[in-house]
């Protein structure tokens, strides 16, 4: 029987509580945090900013200055969900090696859900209201988005969520074939590379690669684009599917890495 | 009237658990020739191992370093699979447990923390109040009980890494139980714990185990452990069973022996050859020895000519004379000792598959 | 006391070259996370880069030249940037702040050495490993795509630009070692290390040309090292700066690294004097 689904709702409640119990203690680290992301929001916009204004006419791959800055604000929101629920992800790779993953064996729940989402951040969830301030910046500065168009971004953000937490099992789910190799985390800084810049400026291989093999380009160009008119109706359908069986496959194949798991012998 | 025999709660049947790294090469040379080929090796943490518990039984499993304790209790939880062979709990298989499976099993490791470390122990307990489902009045009401008996009602609001090494292990135990699971691993639970906190972990052990009639299985280092806590003992020795029976009957084989200590005054020389000739001829043999005190495990009926001698040979400043110790068997065992052979036990008979039901009851033996 | 009486200093280079060879054996301990952690690093963002002008100059139509640079030197400069970025310590090599909040460094307090001698093994392997892999990259761009590639206009270029990145990165390390060090004030560290570094990619051209930049930024930025470490280096291969360049440089960076040194000073005294031994 699978776990019920208020079984993730009373754990996830809990794990919020704990992490503003946490942050309560570590307010300097809170501060700390959201400063350090608002830097790194700061330096993606600057770089844009100066790109384009290199010449007034310049577009990246089609898409323009008030397409970037729609890009831009998914981008950092999906970042931001990442840091508010996903950042036990970091620590996964040390956790494997040591062993610290036989209590959430131990436990009812699907050890994907345990294990990733226990530490909730109040700093990414600050962060993610910058990030959703500046996103509604670019939505409301776009000639083209109208207040008719604002049901499409709870898809956006869906498919967004949904996407990096399935990339988030599947890297994890990789890191039980190789040990002490980093993998997660050195595939999620690419990732996070590749995919905080519209897929359309890369060559046609890589893109299709990123799209339909490996869908990072559900994290900010997908949901960018349903933002700002780029996609078909019967691609976004298809695509929101498409991410759907992605999250499926990824909880599989964690699941199967499972029975590597060796646990340090203590 | 013979009571039904009681279901198997957990079984392992011809389980092996190998893993498998490579020897590191030493110098430049062999470091980058690691790099390129490897020496695999497989290391036989289980090999065989043969085991059936039933409910409400309290198992202690003892064994060398190394000898597979820890990797047993792991495949039993399903923590890891076993390489080969069958482990199951409560009649499904153990890495495949489900949720129901789940909320009635627990384990408490000593040398590894399942709490939240930066989180005050109570905090912790919230969360697995959740995870496991329990009605809030319980959860309470366990929480307030079990502090009580470990003494840790005004420990709950500090954060778990400030708290003692004893503290710490209480907050352990307690989240182990809040679930009220029916059959609990502990693995090595008073690991570095001072004389009093063991104490008190072990009477919340004891009598959680038979008022709840929980099943335990208990390894330990520490033979008062599982003297105190626990009715049947398990022996592993390099991943296999050296000796799977009741405590009872290990301890009828040690009565009819005695442990004699002797404290000798260090500036005399001891006449060694007397000594040992003195032993031998009494049918005992040392069994510890330092600077100040010998210990000779001598039987019953020879301790008296045996001491009559011993006062003649070696300048006694004092003595003590007791049952001998579990302990000291334990050790001959791990020498290599002879052991009663585990067939002769009823304990470890029956293996249940996955998906089947307890077994029948066997028949009401007629009154004598 | 001189070199010869004090016993810290007359065993550090000894130590150094121990220390050393022990950091380089550990890197290779793990074949996947060798691969994943030496080889791969540093190596997607220039790529990603690359796309990202690719599709700029695309839109800006045949041979443009935005700001004075063209998109086959942007390709260079990219080129530059893959061995560059390789080179220039990374404080991922550095776990000072974590040995403090475990409390590793107490041992290491009562031998006869100064602890800093093991932070200075892992900077000579860092560099000494890394500036082979960007050697390798290098050479691979080189036959791969020699027509695109990144050919350093003179040896005396070439020198002069690894002498500005071997210093820079010394640099980068005393920054990320006086940071590692503030442990011992701070909860938490790691989040200044990030933020160090978004400023000395973006500040130091990893992003893009530092002279790309407006005019009014880039006379800032020409006196901070980031920009002598990362940008500079690659224009000095292209022949866009000329030696006296270099030497400005090279005066920049000698006053920033011995500033940061006596910093660094100062800060491992004064943490020291609050160091709780924690873990002990």
């Amino acid at each position: 029987m699978s776990t019920p689904f208020n079984f993730y709702v009373r754990v996830a409640r809990q794990y919020t509580r704990i992490g503003w119990v946490r942050k309560s203690q570590f307010r300097w680290e809170f501060v700390n945090q959201v400063v350090m992301d608002c830097l790194y929001y700061l330096s993606f916009l600057l770089t844009f900013q100066i790109l384009y204004g290199l010449r007034d006419d310049l577009t990246l791959a089609g898409w323009t200055r008030d397409d970037i800055r729609v890009f831009l604000g998914m981008a950092f929101v999906t970042d931001a969900f990442m840091m508010t629920w996903l950042g036990q992800s970091w620590h996964f790779g040390d956790d494997l090696k040591a062993g610290n993953l036989d209590a959430f064996r131990l436990r009812p729940g699907p050890v994907w859900f345990t294990y990733s989402f226990q530490r909730f951040s109040p700093e990414g969830l600050t962060n993610m209201l910058v990030a959703v301030g500046l996103l509604t910046y670019g939505l409301v500065r776009h000639p083209a988005i109208g207040a008719a168009d604002l049901w499409l971004v709870p898809l956006a953000f869906a498919v967004a969520f949904t996407a990096q937490a399935a990339l988030v099992v599947l890297l994890q789910g990789l890191e039980f074939w190789a040990v002490n190799a980093d993998l997660s985390r050195f595939f999620s800084q690419i990732f996070t590379q590749i995919s905080d810049r519209p897929l359309d400026v890369y060559p046609r291989g890589v893109k299709r690669f990123f799209i339909w093999a490996v869908p990072i380009g559900a994290l900010a160009w997908f949901p960018a684009g349903v933002l700002v008119g780029r996609h078909g109706a019967l691609f976004v359908l298809g695509y929101a599917c498409l991410i759907a069986l992605f999250a499926v496959a990824a909880g599989r194949l964690f699941a199967r890495g499972m029975r590597r798991y060796e646990s340090a012998m203590s | 009237m013979v009571s039904a025999p009681r279901e198997v709660a957990l079984a392992a049947r011809g389980v092996r658990k190998v893993f498998r790294t490579y020897e590191r090469q030493k110098g430049w040379r062999g470091v980058l020739g690691n790099f390129v080929r490897r020496d695999w090796q497989d290391i036989v943490a289980l090999d065989g191992i043969d085991l059936a518990v039933r409910r409400g039984e309290r198992v202690g499993l003892i064994g060398a370093n190394g000898a597979g304790k820890t990797t047993l209790v792991k495949v039993l939880t399903g923590i890891v699979p076993a390489t080969s062979g069958e482990a199951t709990l409560l009649g499904r298989s153990s890495f495949d447990l489900g949720d129901a499976e789940k909320r009635r099993l627990a384990l408490v490791m000593g040398q590894k923390s399942q709490l939240w470390w930066d989180l005050p122990p109570l905090d912790s307990f919230r969360l697995l109040k959740e995870v496991y489902g329990i009605p809030t009045r319980e959860f309470e009401a366990r929480v307030a009980e079990f502090s009580a008996m470990l003494t840790v009602e005004d420990k709950l609001g500090i954060q778990l890494r400030q708290l003692s090494l004893g503290q710490r292990m209480k907050m352990e135990l307690i989240g182990a139980f809040l679930h009220a699971p029916e059959i609990v691993f502990l693995d090595e639970p008073t690991i570095g714990l001072d004389l009093v906190s063991r104490e008190t972990i072990r009477e919340f052990l004891v009598r959680l185990g038979r008022e709840r009639g929980i099943t335990m299985v208990l390894t330990s280092h520490d033979m008062e452990d599982i003297e105190d806590t626990c009715e049947r003992l398990v022996i592993l020795d390099k991943g296999r069973v050296l000796y799977d029976g009741e405590l009872v009957e290990l301890a009828r084989r040690v009565s009819g022996k005695r442990a004699v200590e002797v404290h000798v005054a260090p500036q005399h020389a001891l006449d060694e050859a007397r000594l040992a000739e003195a032993i031998a001829a009494h049918g005992a043999e040392l069994a510890g020895r330092t600077a100040l005190a010998l210990t000779v495990l001598v039987p019953a009926e020879q301790l008296t000519p045996l001491m009559r001698v011993l006062f003649e040979i070696v300048p006694v400043r004092d003595l003590s004379v007791e049952r001998q110790p579990l302990e000291l068997l334990v050790k001959e065992l791990y020498r290599g000792g002879a052991i009663p052979t585990a067939a002769a036990n009823p304990s470890s008979t029956t293996f249940p598959s996955p998906d089947h039901g307890p077994e029948e009851p066997t028949p009401e033996e007629p009154a004598p | 006391m001189t070199a010869s009486q004090d016993p810290a200093r007359r065993t550090f280079w000894p130590l150094l070259r121990q220390a050393t060879a022990y950091e380089l054996r550990k890197q290779v301990a793990f074949r996947v996370g060798f691969v994943v952690r030496e080889l791969g690093h540093g190596l997607v963002e220039p790529l990603v880069m690359l796309c990202v002008f690719w599709a700029l100059y695309r839109s800006a139509g045949e041979g443009a030249v935005l700001r004075g640079w063209t998109f086959p030197e942007l390709v260079q400069y990219v080129a530059g940037l893959l061995v560059v970025r390789k080179a220039m310590f990374h404080n991922r090599a550095l776990d000072l702040s974590t040995q403090i909040f475990e409390g590793r460094v107490t041992k290491y307090l009562v031998m006869p050495m100064d602890y800093f001698v093991l932070a200075v093994a892992r900077f000579t392997q860092y560099t000494l490993l890394q500036l082979g892999i960007g050697a390798l990259t290098w050479t691979i761009g080189a036959l791969v795509a020699p027509e695109h590639w990144l050919f350093p206009v003179s040896f005396g270029a070439c020198a002069g630009a690894l002498t500005l990145l071997l210093l820079g990165s010394w640099c980068c390390f005393l920054v990320y070692y006086i940071l590692n060090a503030l442990a011992f004030w701070l909860d938490v560290v790691w989040s200044l290390l990030v933020m160090v570094w978004f400023v000395i990619s973006f500040a130091g051209g990893a992003l893009l040309p530092v002279s790309q930049m407006p005019p009014v930024v880039f006379r800032v930025l020409e006196y901070g090292f980031p920009y002598w470490t990362i940008s500079a280096p690659i224009e000095v291969l292209m022949g866009r700066l000329a030696a006296a360049d270099v030497a400005r440089g090279l005066a920049i960076l000698a006053v920033t690294a011995a500033l940061l040194e006596a910093v660094r000073r100062v800060v491992w005294r004064r943490g020291l004097a609050r160091y709780g031994g924690a873990g002990m």
